[in-house]
């Protein structure tokens, strides 16, 4: 069974869209290993569709990334959307019916993790029918004026506490697995 | 410059507030049930207490604290912090409250309605231990713009509430300085953020 693991960027006051913009003041060495762990561990990325065509914009052109672009660019990505017509990205496949069988496929298999980036709508679907292991926030220590955020809907959803990582200049990751 | 006091001299101003997992603090309809509260929180939120001799409330907290802490729930529920809410020194900042209204339970309570940067200076040197704001978003807001809040401590609460007010609702792109971390056995992390460094 592969684990599927949500990780996300966050302010304080729990915008999470566009961590380019923000996150870059925060950044050090240490976080960036915790982010390269992270995508090792995983071999498959779930997103959904604003989240891929971010990435499928960005990450092709990146030359300067080392293994973890690379690794970004050549892993198998499954994009879950009913409008997306072709995924051009490398080695992607669209989801666009029976969303939860084919992600529970995808969960039977053995292997690394299933990583699960951005995708506010997505991952409240992955919520709601139970599918996440991990959920994972890389808690930044600022607020901002304006931006998405993740949990759009008035559903409470409650996690255990699994661990804390404090990384420099204040950025914490908080490791958390749905009850 | 080392600092142990504030910017302006005069005791540390250190807020508390709940947050949930995405960032409000509170929900709709100013929805508190997702607090994550038991024992070991009301022995962390006594000794807080203890740290200050005054208690710095913007309108809204304040009603919904006087509403409580003196009545029979508050008293029963957690009997040491409502002792400590009830009798110690308060200070509600409100343009709109006209009049405050003290009890033999409900303690100590004064109004600050104009020039409240200068108030709470004035606070600040005259306190002789540190001051607490509890909630009080809007305040805080008021308070981090015009430089007087040195410290922040967010507890975030492991449950996502998916709205409400957010955290500092108002502000502007602000960062601050982590100084450490606390984890309680109900999930809450405990982040204490220094400003103005």
């Amino acid at each position: 069974m592969r684990k599927v693991v949500v990780t996300e960027y966050m302010t304080l006051n729990g915008i999470f869209e566009e961590p380019g913009q923000w996150s870059f003041d925060f950044w050090s060495e240490e976080t960036a290993k915790y982010k390269s762990d992270e995508l090792f561990a995983s071999e498959i990325q779930l997103l959904g569709r604003v989240t891929y065509e971010g990435f499928a914009r960005a990450w092709p052109t990146i030359t300067d990334a080392g293994d973890f672009g690379v690794k970004m660019n050549t892993m198998p990505k499954y994009v879950v959307s009913h409008s997306l017509e072709k995924a051009e990205w490398e080695n992607s496949h669209i989801i666009s019916s029976d969303i939860l069988g084919e992600i529970q496929k995808l969960k039977q298999q053995n292997g690394g993790d299933i990583l699960v980036a951005g995708s506010g709508q997505l991952v409240q679907f992955l919520l709601q029918n139970k599918l996440v292991n991990g959920f994972h926030i890389l808690l930044h220590p600022l607020v901002l004026g304006k931006g998405k955020r993740l949990f759009t809907e008035t559903e409470k959803f409650t996690f255990d506490l699994i661990e804390t990582k404090i990384f420099p200049k204040g950025i914490v990751a908080l490791h958390y697995q749905p009850k | 410059m080392h600092k142990t006091k504030s910017t302006f001299g005069g005791r540390k101003l250190f807020l508390f507030m709940m947050t949930s997992l995405d960032g409000y603090m509170e929900g709709e309809n100013h929805d508190l049930s997702w607090h994550h509260v038991d024992t070991e929180f009301n022995t962390f939120a006594t000794k807080q207490l203890d740290e200050a001799d005054t208690i710095l409330f913007g309108r809204k907290t304040y009603q919904l604290m006087e509403s409580f802490w003196p009545t029979k729930e508050g008293l029963e529920g957690d009997p040491e912090v409502a002792k400590k809410m009830n009798s110690m020194s308060k200070v509600v900042v409100s343009h709109s409250l006209d009049k405050i209204v003290e009890t033999n339970i409900w303690e100590n309570v004064r109004l600050i309605r104009d020039n409240i940067a200068g108030e709470i200076r004035k606070l600040k040197e005259l306190s002789e231990k540190s001051i607490i704001v509890l909630g009080s978003n809007n305040l805080c807001v008021t308070l981090i713009k015009e430089g007087l809040l040195d410290e922040i401590r967010i507890m975030v609460n492991p449950v996502a509430i998916g709205a409400g007010t957010p955290l500092f609702a108002g502000i502007g792109k602000t960062s601050f300085q982590l100084a450490k971390t606390r984890t309680f056995k109900n999930g809450n992390v405990l982040l204490t953020y220094q400003l103005g460094i």
